[in-house]
């Protein structure tokens, strides 16, 4: 990351959203004043080798231990827990919160399983396994103190002080349900071979949360799909009577500015004209989110949207010439993932509006597909 | 006579006092053997191109052989044997993402340069048959691009990709897991 800015922390009656990502993957770290802050998931910073938040703490000479009082894991997916394990021990003072959606204790036990039984690595067991150490050492350790995590779901209160709540507006009652179903489904059967854990689709369960921080609301849309049940995604969100009442001056979109997470009420219902916005993209395989029509989409309804990464940038190793010559002849395609980070930062005074700052890859989301705009 | 069986000389019985040998021709004849193929480099008698091991069965030969039941019995050293090797320049792991009708996309960690990730689409052809079955979601399997050195002496460029086989899961394993994550449940309240 670069700029000079970015190494100056906030003000302390300064509102700050930052939003990390690096092709694949997202964090977002959240400061209400005051020195307080909330981390919602987890990407590495291919720079600093560290979960992007720590490496941005380290920066702005913050102490994770003192001034974190939440680490959110949205959902459980790789790009979004990269990392979580050791932030969430260098927030060593902060409460855990998760989906309720993994609150099951076949949850636990796929975790248990994987994490040391599979003979090797798996993301996001080993990332889960972490925390669980973390918290059983804790529980030891802080007795009466000790913070169990907490578990989110819709219309649920996950924080309040006299300055600011925090609402989460999923998972619903029905998104859960189901997701218990295929989590039990997930745990191995005896004498079927060993593999990788790869999770399935949790983002029907992802954790959107609204955040009130005097007159700012922020609406955070994690990876939410929209879906045809009534019952699950953005529409129950949107239909609620229980959500908590405004409109929101600043947008994450959700799931990297797809159009399956897309919902024109959530425009409408929940957020401001012309709102402040930004996205993380996501490259899989042949796999380009946000495409250019969804680009197109999200610039009809804001003309402060930003993105934190390219799409479509090709890296190759460079390597020894035999080896490349052997790759070329082999491979039908190859690209080198990780290689670069961007973030966008924005930050507000009360009564003043949203400012906006880019570092590293960052970009307005309109030059995504036409790095000229 | 004594058996003509070799058996393992003893210092008492391969020196006399003033360092000479003293044992028949036959047993001098196999400890200078032994000794000629621990300090050359041999790699079969039958090849040596010093001529020494040759050199010396002619000399200390005094053994009829073919006599019934006098037969020597000579144990050679491990001998050397030039074999096929692969020099490896290049070494992955890789988990298979998704499988396609010719194709898979898999994300790969670099072994040789920790630290660095891929991702991948290879061909289902550069997958030997055997092991054709196990490329699915979540497979493990390794790459290994190098050097083949015949033991004729030819070099060849290789690729070569190996699924990992791993055991079936056992029952006691995933009761243990399940024990492990109630005692976790109760300790840390996950619930």
């Amino acid at each position: 990351m670069d700029g000079n800015r970015l190494t100056v922390p906030p003000a302390t009656d300064e509102v700050e959203i930052s939003v990390f990502g690096p092709g694949y993957g997202e964090s977002i770290l959240l400061h209400i004043g005051k020195n307080v802050w909330f981390v919602v998931d987890s990407c590495i910073d291919p720079l600093s080798k560290k979960p992007a938040p720590l490496a941005y703490f380290q920066q702005i000479g913050i102490d994770p231990a003192h001034c974190v009082r939440q680490v959110i894991a949205s959902h459980w997916h790789d790009d979004h827990i990269r990392g979580l394990g050791k932030l969430f021990r260098a927030c060593s003072n902060a409460e855990f919160v998760c989906s309720s959606a993994i609150q099951s204790k076949e949850f636990l036990e796929i975790v248990r399983a994987y994490g040391t039984r599979a003979m090797m690595e798996s993301t996001g067991t080993d990332e889960f396994n972490i925390v669980l150490d973390a918290l059983r050492e804790r529980a030891a350790v802080s007795g009466l103190r000790y913070m169990p995590p907490r578990f989110a779901r819709a219309n649920l209160l996950l924080w309040q002080n006299t300055d600011c709540t925090i609402h989460a507006l999923s998972p619903s009652d029905a998104s859960i349900l189901a997701a218990q179903l295929d989590l039990a489904r997930l745990f191995p059967a005896e004498k079927e071979a060993k593999r990788r854990l790869l999770a399935t689709d949790p983002n029907k369960t992802a954790v959107v949360l609204w955040i009130r921080i005097g007159d700012f609301v922020i609406l955070l849309g994690s990876d939410l799909d929209e879906t045809t049940d009534d019952q699950r995604g953005w529409s129950v969100i949107i239909n609620s009577s229980l959500r908590p009442s405004g409109k929101a001056s600043l947008f994450k979109i959700p799931h990297h500015g797809s159009d399956n997470a897309h919902t024109s009420g959530v425009w409408s219902e929940l957020l401001l004209e012309n709102p402040f916005a930004a996205l993380t993209p996501y490259e899989k395989g042949d796999m380009k989110l946000p495409t250019r029509k969804d680009v197109e989409r999200i610039c009809s309804h804001t003309t402060n949207a930003y993105s934190t990464a390219v799409v479509g940038r090709k890296r190759i190793v460079k390597r020894d010439r035999t080896v490349e010559k052997t790759i070329r002849e082999t491979v039908l395609d190859i690209k080198q993932l990780h290689t670069s980070i961007g973030h966008v930062r924005f930050r507000a005074n009360v009564p003043n509006d949203w400012s906006v700052e880019l570092f590293g890859d960052a970009l307005p989301l309109k030059g995504l597909y036409s790095p000229s705009l | 006579m004594r058996s003509q069986v070799a058996q393992p000389l003893s210092t008492e019985e391969s020196q006399n006092g003033d360092g000479m040998s003293s044992l028949p021709p036959r047993r001098g004849f196999l400890r200078r053997f032994q000794e000629e193929l621990r300090s050359e480099k041999v790699l079969s008698y039958l090849t040596d191109v010093t001529n020494k091991t040759s050199e010396a069965l002619d000399l200390e030969e005094t053994v009829p052989f073919g006599a019934p039941g006098e037969r020597p019995i000579v144990y050679l050293e491990s001998i050397y044997r030039a074999q096929d090797k692969f020099i490896s320049l290049q070494k992955w792991e890789g988990v298979v993402l998704k499988v396609f009708a010719d194709s898979f996309l898999a994300r790969l960690y670099d072994l040789t340069n920790r630290g660095i990730e891929e991702e991948v689409e290879l061909p289902l052809e550069e997958i030997s048959d055997g092991d054709k079955d196990l490329v699915k979601e979540g497979a493990v399997f390794y790459w290994n691009i190098g050097y083949f050195d015949s033991k004729t002496g030819q070099r060849k460029r290789e690729s070569i990709i190996r699924c990992r086989r791993l055991p079936a899961w056992r029952r006691e394993e995933l009761e243990g897991a399940k024990m492990e994550a109630q005692q976790v449940r109760d300790l840390i309240g996950w619930k």
